[in-house]
């Protein structure tokens, strides 16, 4: 405890206060705009702080992280592109609700859910780091493949009516991260003989095609007019929602534990749990075949889960110096510049720097609320804006976001394919989860695959000699197989309603 | 085989090749073209590993049954956007003078070509409005401008220098 009040103490001085601030700020703009995030201004900043007190500097740096992973719903509520892939799920009823006219509603479900996400993960990683590092460490590749084969199972089993287009878009997404050098062998496949090709196609690339891209060339194909482009909503100041939270509560809790479940996994994390939280929040509600056209429960369940990633990215990194994404990896490079060595005996070594991480975070978080909450009267005055300026700027900046990101050409005309691609998935009816979730899980989910293989000598069975593994593969086996034999199945229940 | 692209819903399900149709052969080829690639694909050389050939595979038998599926079917599962032969006139035009910025910001960098296709889009958007020429040409040059310094002196990212220069 006295670790804890000795942190807060340093964290209290007002220039570490007003940095953190402004780190967030930062954090939140870059992480809206789609191509630029969290580990660019972590990458820009870092050599900054070379000469800035460890303690400040690592605090603001935590601040921008903590920041840029809550300001992905602002594009995917305002304009329905995603400013990560953390918030691909939140853009079909964030936008939709924008659509609407109830942008302040949404845009206040988002920034509550940020907070409500966030907070309790980090305390949760600050309590039960050990404990769940330990748990953490005992997941082996047919545990990783499992839960990955889950999530795509369950994005798959929400397509409703539509399950073999929900498996082609996940194939399609699968086929595309099989470009380039394969995972476990490095053995080229599908290259052509390009070496741009080597590495995959960017992530970055792909959310702008599909969302950014098709969205404008389909809304100028429409040939709509001035008049029926411009939003007609009212813009309000903040408000606590608390109905649709009351009628949320399970939806809450449930995403929240998926968020942070999945938040301590290396490479899964936010983009991962925000997709899988949308998936059993539409196959768990009553109100399922409404959503993608504006519930709350659609807004709540990504961002609360994409959130809760934050805390559970913290534990690894913390306690076993293991980064879970770029991020991580970018502030786990900036905890060794400054001196400080990630793992498990820095709780034991440095206690006050430990829990100033954690304080940090939460400071982060409470700025990013504080914010929001501002910003929500600001934010919306974007929609405000001409859509004749609006769009061709939008398409220019996340073209060039795309080029910053990738720094070459290659990606750029990458995402002029994956618009193609989206247009042609809208026109033949294909739902774009599945890919999204295939293309982001497939790289892990082939190499995972391809370990247990190879660790367990060739024994395909491990996968369901080993109990959470089992239970993951059983639980997407049904969520594929259900929807085609539920009809089949005299159930006792059904012929009492009949 | 003519595919018409715009067409109320009893018309589609008595359609011989229904979008759902069109898809599902499009799955097929698709399915059978990864399965011919993929038989090419070198073994691993690993002791134990499965190799690079399990995933293409199982990408290769999904495109070729569900896209099989599809093509036995007899209606259309659900209905995709529609678009009139207008719709894709325009489609064809904003993709091409997007794809022209790219090929132009690939070769000249990104200044002349930003002001340029911005300015072509906002006239294209703005079409009903009549926006006069210099309010158009001021939005083409600020925003350029204001992302050139954002990007380069701000964030001290690279901006297509273009092959030319």
């Amino acid at each position: 405890m006295a670790d804890f009040i000795s942190a807060i103490q340093i964290l209290a001085s007002p220039l570490c206060l007003v940095l953190c601030l402004g780190g967030c700020l930062l954090g939140i703009i870059l992480g809206a705009i789609p191509g630029l995030s969290g580990s660019l201004a972590i990458t820009i900043l870092l050599p900054m702080t070379f000469s800035m007190d460890s303690t400040i500097a690592i605090a603001m740096l935590i601040s921008i992280w903590v920041g840029s992973c809550s300001g992905g719903f602002i594009g995917a509520i305002l304009l329905g592109i995603p400013g990560t892939p953390s918030s691909v799920a939140t853009c079909y009823d964030g936008y939709a609700m924008t659509k609407k006219g109830e942008v302040t509603r949404a845009l206040s479900i988002g920034t509550v859910s940020n907070f409500i996400g966030t907070v309790p993960s980090i305390i949760i990683a600050m309590i039960a780091c050990p404990v769940i590092s330990s748990f953490a460490v005992k997941m082996g590749p047919w545990e990783y493949f499992g839960l990955g084969f889950m999530a795509i199972a369950m994005v798959i089993g929400i397509s409703k009516g539509q399950l073999k287009k929900g498996l082609i878009s996940a194939a399609i997404g699968l086929l595309l991260t099989q470009v380039g050098y394969s995972p476990v062998s490095s053995t080229p496949r599908f290259m052509f003989g390009s070496t741009q090709l080597a590495g995959g196609f960017n992530m970055i690339s792909v959310v702008v095609g599909l969302f950014a891209g098709s969205m404008i060339f389909m809304d100028y194909a429409s040939g709509g007019d001035a008049e029926s482009r411009q939003f007609k909503g009212e813009i309000g100041r903040f408000f606590f929602p608390a109905k649709d939270f009351a009628e949320n509560i399970v939806n809450v809790i449930r995403s929240f534990l998926i968020g942070l479940g999945i938040g301590f996994l290396p490479g899964m994390g936010s983009g991962l749990s925000n997709v899988m939280a949308y998936a059993l929040a539409k196959s768990g509600s009553k109100r399922g075949d409404e959503f993608g056209t504006g519930v709350p429960d659609g807004i709540i369940a990504p961002e609360v889960a994409n959130n809760a990633s934050v805390g559970g990215a913290i534990i690894p990194m913390i306690s076993l110096g293991i980064p879970g994404d770029t991020t991580t990896a970018l502030l786990l490079a900036g905890l060794t510049i400054h001196g400080i060595e990630a793992g498990p005996l820095m709780q034991k070594y440095e206690p006050v720097f430990t829990n100033m991480i954690f304080v940090a975070a939460i400071v982060g978080a409470v700025a990013a609320l504080l914010i929001e909450i501002v910003g929500i009267r600001v934010f919306p005055q974007l929609l405000k804006a001409p859509y004749h300026y609006l769009y061709p700027a939008i398409l220019i900046l996340c073209l060039v976001g795309v080029y910053s990101n990738s720094q070459n050409m290659f990606a750029v005309y990458c995402a002029l394919g994956f618009t193609a691609l989206g247009i042609w998935m809208s026109y033949a009816g294909i739902p774009q989860t599945p890919f999204i979730l295939a293309f982001v899980l497939g790289t892990t989910l082939e190499g995972n695959f391809r370990k247990a293989i190879s660790y367990a000598k060739g024994d395909w069975f491990a996968f369901f000699t080993r109990p959470v593994s089992c239970i993951f593969l059983v639980i997407g086996i049904a969520m594929i197989v259900w929807p085609l034999v539920k009809n089949k199945i005299p159930l006792p229940w059904k012929a009492k309603s009949e | 085989m003519t595919v018409r692209l715009s067409r109320s819903l009893p018309e589609r399900q008595v359609c011989f090749m229904n979008r759902d149709r069109v898809t599902g052969l499009i799955s097929v080829v698709v399915g059978a073209a990864l399965a011919a690639a993929t038989l090419m694909l070198p073994a691993s050389t690993m002791r134990g590993d499965v190799g690079p050939k399990v995933f293409p595979s199982i990408c290769a038998a999904i495109f070729l049954i569900c896209g099989a599926g599809m093509l036995l079917q007899k209606t259309e599962a659900a209905a995709g956007k529609q678009y009139t032969s207008e719709a894709l006139k325009r489609l064809g035009i904003i993709a091409g003078i997007v794809l022209l910025y790219v090929i132009a910001m690939d070769l000249i960098g990104f200044m002349i070509p930003s002001i340029a296709v911005l300015f072509v889009l906002c006239t294209m958007f703005s079409e009903d409005l009549q926006i006069p020429l210099w309010k158009r040409l001021l939005f083409a040059v600020i925003v350029s401008v204001v992302i050139y310094y954002a990007f380069e002196k701000l964030m001290v990212l690279r901006l297509p220098r273009g092959r030319f220069f």
